[in-house]
């Protein structure tokens, strides 16, 4: 373990290519109603992580117990790309669940649709690190897509914090925060790294609305490192949300109705 | 013309009188009736006080009990964890108290290891509950506790894995701790986790209760004192005694409430384990001020009106934290190092017991 992290640490390039500051994104697509049966539907994908999202909803809830007077409800299905990875994770998605339908309820105007519930089902087709945020941009997607009021929008952001080994007899050195890693990053220092996933959003960048951490966990000021990182990416996945918007309503205008 | 009749709300009554209207007991007081009507209003009043409805500060945790080894010998190791509002500032406000109990226990397993993990061993944990399972949301939308949810969180941050520390003693690595023989076989930890009373922030009691089992599950079988191994059958261990096995487990007294152990096992030779101590803290934002508030160990009914949930994991040796929060108030680098500071201190507070 202490010489593949040594080999991590002297790398260039990281192994899908991208500068070993660990400041990049990887390469972002996205695709709206994509699916027609549903009120909304997206297909994100974050490098080789691709994860389709549909949203059905505000619709009246087939259990008439599930029914708040007051609010709409949020209702999150994730199903993994195998079974029988489904079986292995599915402790993962019960937390990602969670986590997603937390983050969700606060930033939906749920009060604007109260008796109804929202249901967003989140397929992984292809599964690559970084799962956790593309879940929840494409989920966010997925929202937009229905039309749905947003309250703020949430931008997730991974960062892989490799910490120094003590092992290795050299002195110890900062840790080395890497962002939106892949899954082979994610496994490959498994005992000397965490990973931290943060919310926030636009207009409050210096905030977090949200975390989620796997691994051992971090020292406190790896954590506000973590939080400055976030605080500088969370302007590009807005913009990206904004193109793909543009361009399905562009696609939607030169349609039969146009002319 | 129609008699208007006498309205049965006359403008200026007492809340006593409003208390006959609706029915309730006549020692009912007007907090009860504030609490009855609008508890939202009723929580948020002591909040604006900065104090809590069971005459907590903001930063204080409720007094927490620890009973170790509550059933041996049936079980490996056990311990029940009591959170309770204290009686003396119950009697000052008008609410009840509320208790959060847990009860753990621990099961140990002789079996092979995984092979891409050939040197660590496994762990399981069953969580279990008068709620049930997967109950969802009663019609109200008030959420019923999801054992499910619970258990993956606390099978997780028991199987977590920590750095080496550089003296080589280990870390909290409970897996690398269930190792036997390499590549051939390890044990298995069972943590059954039961929730006898839920009254609020279940989780710190259940993390707190599933540590206190892992320090009672002493000794463990060790290979060649303990467990004879067979080469000729492979990976198969026997046991060179069990019943003086049984007899050395069930030798340690049962612990007291403050955890001095007179134990007559001979596993001083054991490094000292490193525990995970969470700390689950709710978000509360003044609508005047806009400052937030950081409200520790919330009770059933405080969390129903929190604006947020911070849940902070502690590792007592290395002191790194695992920070979990969803809610709708953003929380800046103050708030997440305040929030640290009060988790490390509450690590503190519980690494005397956990630690003795």
């Amino acid at each position: 373990m202490a010489g593949s992290n040594s080999n991590t640490n002297k790398r260039t390039l990281r192994p899908d290519g991208r500068p070993s500051q660990g400041n990049t994104l990887r390469p972002l697509a996205c695709e709206l109603s994509c699916t027609h049966r549903a009120d909304g539907s997206a297909l994100w994908k974050a490098g080789l992580t691709h994860v389709l999202a549909a949203v059905y909803g505000p619709i009246a809830p087939l259990v008439i117990a599930k029914e708040n007077p007051n609010l709409g409800m949020v209702s999150v299905v994730i199903k993994m790309a195998d079974q029988g990875q489904q079986q292995q994770s599915n402790n993962q998605t019960l937390e990602y669940g969670q986590f997603l339908h937390d983050v969700l309820t606060a930033c939906i105007d749920v009060a604007k649709f109260p008796r109804c519930v929202m249901e967003v089902v989140l397929q992984v087709i292809q599964s690559d690190g970084s799962m956790l945020a593309c879940l929840l941009h494409a989920a966010v997607a997925a929202l937009m897509d229905a039309g749905i009021d947003l309250l703020y929008m949430p931008v997730a952001t991974t960062c892989l914090v490799v910490l120094p080994s003590s092992l290795d007899g050299t002195k110890k050195k900062k840790s080395r925060i890497l962002l939106d890693p892949t899954s082979a990053e994610e496994f490959e220092d498994d005992d000397c790294s965490s990973v931290v996933v943060l919310v926030n959003e636009k207009n409050h960048p210096g905030a977090i609305l949200g975390s989620h951490t796997f691994g051992g966990g971090v020292p406190l000021e790896d954590l506000l490192a973590c939080v400055q990182v976030a605080s500088k990416a969370c302007h590009a996945i807005p913009a990206f949300f904004r193109l793909a918007m543009e361009q399905k309503v562009t696609r939607e205008s030169q349609t039969l109705w146009s002319r | 013309m129609e008699e208007s009749k006498p309205s049965p709300f006359p403008p200026s009554a007492p809340l006593s009188t409003l208390g006959e209207w609706l029915d309730l007991p006549a020692t009912t007081t007007s907090l009860l009736l504030l609490q009855s009507l609008d508890p939202r209003q009723y929580v948020h009043d002591f909040w604006k006080n900065r104090t809590r409805p069971d005459g907590r500060l903001f930063s204080q945790s409720r007094p927490c009990k620890v009973v170790m080894g509550m059933l041996r010998p049936h079980s490996a190791g056990s311990a029940l964890v009591t959170s309770t509002t204290s009686a003396d500032s119950a009697a000052t406000t008008a609410t009840t108290t509320t208790t959060t109990k847990v009860l753990a226990a621990t099961t140990l397993h002789i079996g092979q290891p995984s092979p891409d993990r050939p040197d660590r061993g496994d762990i399981v944990v069953h969580v279990t509950g008068s709620g049930g399972h997967n109950i969802g949301t009663d019609f109200l939308g008030n959420k019923q506790q999801n054992w499910d949810v619970l258990q993956a969180w606390l099978q997780r941050t028991l199987e977590e894995e920590d750095q080496e520390e550089e003296d080589g003693n280990g870390g909290c690595a409970i897996p690398s701790r269930l190792k036997l023989w390499t590549g051939k076989a390890a044990l298995r930890l069972v943590v059954t986790v039961h929730i006898l009373e839920d009254g609020g922030n279940i989780e710190d009691a259940a993390l707190l209760a599933c540590m206190a089992a892992w320090k009672d599950t002493t000794p463990l079988p060790q290979l060649g004192k303990d467990l004879v191994p067979v080469p000729e059958r492979g990976g198969a261990l026997f046991w060179k005694n069990h019943e003086a096995y049984l007899e050395k487990r069930a030798t340690a007294t049962i612990t007291t409430e403050d955890c001095k152990e007179n134990n007559n096992n001979d596993n001083n030779n054991d490094p000292p384990r490193a525990f995970r101590v969470s700390l689950t803290m709710g978000v509360w934002r003044d609508p005047q001020d806009q400052t937030t508030h950081l409200l520790v160990d919330p009770s059933l009914h405080e969390k129903q009106f929190v604006d947020g949930t911070l849940t902070m994991v502690v590792d007592t040796s290395s002191g790194r934290l695992q920070p979990q929060y969803t809610g709708k108030v953003p929380l800046t680098a103050n708030d997440l190092a305040l929030a640290a500071k009060l988790s490390q201190a509450r690590a503190d507070e519980l690494a005397t017991i956990l630690l003795s």
